[in-house]
Parts: structure tokens; C-alpha cells; sequence
């Protein structure tokens, strides 16, 4: 009986140790090695290997993912990067997750700048003004939940940063958002809403819509109460009007009154109805979406 | 004397050898007081040992228990007993399992997390769509999509030339803002002529965007 319990004991702990890998984490140990490894590769003198994987354990120990670390080594690597510039580039990320924001959208310039060619040192300042963007964003988030917006998990509060640091970097001022993030806050709404609301408003803007507008409309769904599905329908039907010949203004004008093409005006609440509605837009009309 | 009614009590356990037993025999056989002892003792036994056993009720050891008067002892000491006194863990193949189980599904909890983030910002829980991206490139000997979606890989996404010249190839995305660029013979970086609208990609170019929604 004892040797049946050891060998079903055996088989269990077997297949728990050989299905761990297969669900994708890398153990940081394997991705310090991989470092050790592509970093020997690739010709490193010994004191620029020795700080790099310093800076790699300074990373992982910030928590930024094993596979991040290691990715990020080996694209250096692969296009010749030097290795204390890699090592600059780990500890940027490392130092972005140690001030508690998202080091995802610094590594995403990072892995862009590299596989476009860009010297490193143009690669860092790049990364270096993400990072700020996402300081300056983190602040604004901060002080909106501190003021009342109802508060989610910490990959929520990381996409509200991220959000917000692009809204950062198209030139929407930080007062802008700041204020949407105090009307969501005096609303009770969710951070998630905030940060729909924030990424329509930059998309808005990135497509056409003057800046301005694109802050009315971000306010309009926050004081409507939008869904995140309804905000992104709200964009849907604005690219719509566009793409069939309205202006902006017409088009913003329509979503706040519903009202025929040129007839101006910028107040008032969004038609809650559906239907066609007026104008010649193609879209199926407005629809108020709560949760 | 003391040394006789001992060497009695270990006869009547079973304890001496042969010898000690021969020889205590004899000493019993010698003196009337001893021998008496002897069977009075040998009686007892003996109706002991006929005389039923009965069984304590359920539950009787706790009962008694519960019935004793309790004494708490200080909350200092409870918590020293409960930290450092040695527990008996008892087990069984279906415990051993859920445990096993359970360490599975934390292993893949914690996998999940460590996943390395790649995408843009998704909206909600939504799935990943099937978002098609086109090129028209009738002299490229070959064409990547590299963006945010895949860490700028200029190798990792190729796309397909079809009969008219026009290169293709379907990504899933999950609901997102994506910034990406076409590679073209692994070195031309090349906006896409039919973007959603284009972006400072930080390096003094411009990136493509791609708005995929899922409602």
C-alpha cells in the first residue's frame, strides 16, 4: 500500500513539475541565464555583461516579466546594440516600474526604437519622455481616485495611466484631463470609464476633431454615463458622419442635439434615442449606453 | 518482603523467566500469607478478565471533556501552544489531490500575470478579432506588419501576396488603439496608406494607427 501511495505521489508531483513551463512563465532564473547567454552571443566584454545583468536582475526584482527582460536583451543583441546600452534601456524600464507605473509603454518605445534602427541614445530620450508622460499621467489618475472615481484593480489604474500619458503625448494638456478625471470623480464613475473617455478623446483628436471638441465630447460621456462599449460606439458613428461628408462641428453638433446637418450649436445633451435621426450621416443613430 | 510481593506482581504480569518463576513458585508454596495473596490476586484476574466489557457511549471522551471545568489559559499562551506545539497532520489520497490541483491552478495563476503585455489597452474583457491588414506592394519581394501588438517584430508577421499584387494577412487583436508600420524586403519602414489615422511614433516619423473596436 505505502508503495502505491509513493509511485501515485511520484506521477502527481512529475506532472505538476513538467506542466508548470507549459503555461508560459519564465522563471526569472532562465531569463537571467538567457541574458548570460545572448550577452556572450553577442561579444560583450566581460565588466558590460557583468552590468548588464545587473540591470536585468535590477528589473526583474522591480517585477517587469522575465520575458520582457530577456526579449529586450536579445533584440539588443540581435541588431548590435551595444551592451551597456542595453543595460541603460533595462534600467529605465526597471525605474519606471520601481515608481509604480506602467513600464509597458516604455518598453514599447524601446522595442520600436530598436527595430527601426534609432541610435541609442535618441532611444532612451524617447523612452525617458514616455516615462514622464506616464509620471505626469499617474498624478492626474491618482488625484481623480483620491477624489472619488470609483476605483479599480491595479492593471485598471495601469490603463488609465497609459491612457492618459498618450493624451499627454499628442499635446492635450494635463488640466485638460485632469478635469475630466474630477468630473468622473464627482460623477462616481469608474476608472475605466475615465480612461475610455480619455482614449476616445485622443482618438477623436488623432482623427481630425479639434482638440477642444474632443474635450466636450470626453466630458459629454463621462456626464452621460457612457459604457466603454457606448463611448466606443459614440466613435464609430462620429468616424461615420465624417467619412460621408460632415464637418466635425456637424458631426458633434448631431451627437449633442441631434439636429440636422449645419444647424450649429454645441449644447445641449446628446439625443438618447435611437433611429436614424436627422442629417445625412450612414449611421444607425444614437444610442445611449449604460451599463 | 517488599522484594517477595514485588516478585509476585511480576509473576502475575508474566515478567520472570523461567527460573525466577520456578523459583518463586516455591516461595509461594513455603509461606501460607504469600500463597494467600497469591490467589487472592489470581481470583481477581481471573473474574476480570470473565466479566463483560462494555462499551463507552459515543461521544464519551469528548463529553467528559466538555463537562470539565474549563481553563483558559492566557491569550499569549494559546497563541505559543497553537505556533510551536507539534501538530499531526492527518491526510488522504483526495486532500493530496485538491492540493496538488490547487498548486496547479495557482502556478497558473501567477504564469498569467507575468505574461509578457504587448497590446494596447483593451476595452473591457473582450476577445480578439480577426483584424486584416492590406498592402498594395506589387514590387516587394516581401512584406511584415511590426507594431505594438508584437513588439515591433519586422519577422514575426509576413504577409501573403495574393494574384492582384496586393499583400495580406489577417492578426487577432483584442479591442484597442495599435500603432504599426509595414516592412518592406526586411529594411522599408511604410506607413499604411489605409490607416484609421497616424501617430508620433517619438522618433520623428509616423506611426500607423489601428482602432479596432469589439462591441
Amino acid at each position: 500500500m505505502a508503495m502505491k501511495k509513493m509511485l501515485v505521489l511520484t506521477i502527481a508531483a512529475v506532472v505538476l513539475m513538467a506542466s508548470a513551463p507549459a503555461f508560459g512563465a519564465q522563471a526569472p532564473d532562465d531569463a537571467l541565464a538567457a541574458v548570460e547567454r545572448r550577452a556572450a552571443e553577442a561579444g560583450y566584454a566581460f565588466e558590460v555583461r557583468t552590468a548588464l545583468v545587473a540591470k536585468a536582475r535590477e528589473a526583474l526584482e522591480q517585477g517587469i516579466a522575465p520575458e520582457d527582460v530577456a526579449a529586450l536583451v536579445k533584440k539588443g543583441a540581435d541588431q548590435k546594440i551595444g551592451g551597456q546600452s542595453v543595460a541603460l534601456f533595462l534600467s529605465i524600464a526597471a525605474e519606471t516600474k520601481r515608481q509604480g507605473l506602467p513600464e509597458g509603454p516604455v518598453l514599447n518605445r524601446i522595442h520600436q526604437g530598436i527595430a527601426k534602427g534609432v541610435p541609442s541614445d535618441k532611444v532612451l530620450i524617447a523612452a525617458g519622455q514616455v516615462k514622464e508622460h506616464l509620471a505626469a499621467a499617474a498624478e492626474v489618475v491618482d488625484k481623480a481616485r483620491s477624489q472619488g472615481l470609483r476605483s479599480g484593480s491595479a492593471k485598471e489604474r495601469d490603463r488609465a495611466i497609459g491612457a492618459a500619458a498618450v493624451a499627454l503625448e499628442a499635446g492635450f494638456p494635463a488640466d485638460d484631463i485632469a478635469k475630466i478625471g474630477g468630473l468622473a470623480a464627482e460623477k462616481k464613475r469608474a476608472l475605466p470609464q475615465f480612461a475610455r473617455a480619455v482614449e476616445s478623446m485622443a482618438n477623436l483628436n488623432e482623427a481630425g476633431m479639434p482638440r477642444e471638441m474632443a474635450v466636450q465630447t470626453a466630458r459629454q460621456f463621462v456626464i452621460l454615463d457612457f459604457s466603454e462599449k457606448g463611448m466606443a460606439r459614440q466613435e464609430i458613428e462620429m468616424f461615420s458622419m465624417r467619412r460621408s461628408g460632415w464637418s466635425w462641428q456637424d458631426a458633434f453638433t448631431r451627437l449633442h442635439t441631434g439636429g440636422e446637418r449645419g444647424t450649429g450649436g454645441m449644447s445641449g445633451p446628446f439625443q438618447h434615442e435611437s433611429g436614424a435621426g436627422g442629417g445625412s450621416g450612414s449611421g444607425s443613430g444614437l444610442q445611449r449606453n449604460r451599463r | 518482603m517488599y522484594k517477595e510481593r514485588e516478585m509476585l506482581q511480576r509473576l502475575l504480569d508474566g515478567e520472570l523467566n523461567d527460573s525466577e518463576r520456578e523459583h518463586m513458585l516455591k516461595a509461594i508454596d513455603a509461606d501460607p500469607v504469600l500463597k494467600r495473596d497469591y490467589e487472592g490476586f489470581a481470583e481477581t484476574i481471573l473474574a476480570l478478565e470473565d466479566a463483560k466489557h462494555p462499551s463507552a457511549p459515543p461521544f464519551f471522551t469528548a463529553e467528559v471533556m466538555r463537562r470539565l471545568p474549563e481553563q483558559r489559559a492566557p491569550f499569549w499562551k494559546q497563541a505559543s501552544l497553537f505556533l510551536f506545539r507539534p501538530h499531526t497532520v492527518r491526510w488522504n489520497m483526495a486532500t493530496l489531490a485538491f492540493l496538488l490541483l490547487a498548486a496547479l491552478f495557482a502556478s497558473v495563476f501567477l504564469a498569467g500575470r507575468g505574461a509578457v503585455q504587448t497590446a494596447a489597452p483593451e476595452q473591457g474583457k473582450a476577445q480578439a478579432v480577426m483584424v486584416a491588414f492590406r498592402l498594395q506592394a506589387p514590387g516587394a519581394q516581401s512584406v511584415a506588419l511590426a507594431g505594438e501588438f508584437n513588439k515591433w517584430m519586422k519577422n514575426e508577421i509576413l504577409l501573403t501576396r495574393t494574384d492582384t499584387g496586393e499583400w495580406y494577412v489577417e492578426v487577432p487583436l483584442r479591442a484597442g488603439t495599435y500603432a504599426y508600420m509595414f516592412v518592406i524586403d526586411g529594411r522599408t519602414w511604410m506607413p499604411d496608406p489605409s490607416a484609421d489615422a497616424y501617430r508620433d511614433d517619438g522618433f520623428g516619423s509616423r506611426n500607423s494607427v489601428r482602432r479596432v473596436y469589439h462591441l
